[in-house]
């Protein structure tokens, strides 16, 4: 018999559906941290994002026995986590204020292997410049964009996660990213391959 | 350089190009469209450049994220454990039920018992536990389908020969009235000791559905709680900081 840790996601809700419980720790466990990643990306805020993630997998945890195993637990959750986003950024929308106190929240250091303080000043400056770009999109663009550059997630993924058409999530993600370039336009941030780039590299 | 219409319709394949993924006829297709629009391939290139400064947003480590635990595990740890308790007074019980009233055991009534000992000392849940007790059930109503069948036949042939006299035997089978109520009077104890077994982990599986929804108000309620702390706080915070803006030179 396969361990948890063997099982795929399908076999796991499989295996809580039938009244092994002990399968739901091994799904969170496996999908917090990247759960937890994108709806910091999407919100911006550490704090929110720990608070939004632990709900998103409370509410998995009442919804799994009536989970249908049409969808992928992975767009599930996603599912879940971005509607609780949204949730929280229209809260947010309707008593936001700037504090006169607290400066804007800096990205501390970054994860890539012990770069020298000059990369790091420089890459904390482009990742807080890159974050403020994101912040400007529009949350459906925003959305498409993480989970395709961040979260690693096919066409097809995307699409079963926001329940679009994949030509939505396509049309989305253009628009977004050249929204994105002119934003980092803006900020001084240049592309760096020029048109003598070979497309097929 | 101007964008024209077919450059429109094939954005879509240039960016399943960009990211390696869809169809790879759109690819291809993405691919000869770049080879003779010099726009595209320009926009192409740049949006290239977008997604390599998208690179360098990376999740914050000196600031880790908190770890939350996972939220679920105490109340399946909990459950875990009435679940095996209601599965132990189940085993305890039916153990006792399926010996026959000589002491011996079917052989068709040892393969579900040895399954269901073998598998309690992983987690077995409530469900699984009324799958063995109606199991039992089912085997006790054959027993006594079996008796009955017995019985009639018995009475025919008393009611052929009344040369038989009571307390004979025909078959392995005591034919006196007094066994005959011993047997039935065993089996309507088995019964009930089945019934209350059965009342017994509805009872038990009740309170811990009772507790579990306890446990999520308690929990919404202390979610709601902080959350209206934390906007208690800010909103003070906000207050001083419109006092003081809002005050005059001479009283800061």
């Amino acid at each position: 018999m396969l361990s948890n840790s063997q099982m795929s996601d399908e076999q796991l809700v499989e295996a809580f559906q039938a009244g092994h419980l002990a399968a739901y720790d091994e799904l969170v466990s496996r999908w917090q941290s990247k759960i937890r990643g994108a709806v910091w990306r999407v919100l911006g805020s550490t704090e929110d994002a720990a608070d939004i993630t632990q709900e998103a997998f409370l509410r998995a945890f009442r919804g799994l026995k009536a989970f249908k195993r049409e969808a992928k637990f992975s767009s599930w959750i996603y599912q879940i986590a971005l509607n609780l986003c949204r949730d929280s950024l229209r809260r947010k929308k309707g008593k936001s204020y700037v504090s006169l106190d607290e400066p804007e929240p800096q990205i501390p250091a970054l994860v890539s292997k012990s770069p020298s303080p000059l990369e790091l000043s420089e890459g904390n400056e482009l990742a807080d410049r890159v974050r403020q770009a994101i912040q400007k999109l529009s949350e459906d663009q925003r959305e498409v964009i993480i989970l395709k550059e961040y979260e690693g997630l096919t066409f097809a993924e995307i699409a079963e996660t926001l329940g679009l058409p994949t030509s939505t999530v396509k049309t989305r993600l253009y628009r977004g990213l050249v929204e994105m370039k002119q934003h980092l336009a803006r900020e001084g941030v240049t592309g760096a391959s020029t048109i003598h780039d070979s497309f097929e590299s | 350089m101007t964008v024209t219409l077919s450059c429109e319709a094939l954005r879509d394949d240039i960016v399943a190009l960009l990211y390696d993924d869809g169809d790879a006829g759109e690819r291809s297709r993405a691919r000869d469209h770049l080879a003779q629009c010099v726009p595209c391939r320009v926009e192409y290139a740049d949006l290239k450049g977008v997604r390599k400064a998208l690179g360098g947003w990376n999740l914050p480590t000196a600031a880790p994220l908190p770890q939350s635990r996972p939220p679920v595990r105490w109340f399946q740890t909990g459950l875990a454990a009435a679940a095996g308790l209601i599965l132990g007074i189940g085993l305890a019980l039916a153990g006792r039920n399926t010996l026959s009233p000589t002491g011996t055991q079917s052989a068709e009534g040892t393969a579900p018992r040895t399954s269901l000992n073998a598998s309690a000392s992983q987690f077995v849940s409530s469900e699984k536990l009324q799958e063995a007790l109606s199991l039992q059930e089912s085997r006790h109503q054959a027993e006594i389908a079996d008796l009955r069948r017995s019985l009639t036949l018995v009475s025919e042939s008393a009611a052929g020969s009344s040369v038989s006299p009571p307390g004979t035997q025909r078959a392995g089978i005591p034919l006196s009235p007094a066994s005959i109520e011993r047997l039935l009077k065993a089996s309507e104890e088995r019964q009930a000791r089945m019934i209350e077994a059965r009342l017994s982990g509805l009872r038990t599986e009740s309170e811990l559905q009772r507790q579990y929804d306890m446990a999520q108000i308690a929990a919404g309620l202390a979610y709601i709680d902080s959350r209206t702390g934390a906007d208690a706080a800010r909103t003070s915070e906000l207050m001083k900081n419109l006092v003081r803006v809002t005050a005059k030179p001479q009283d800061r």
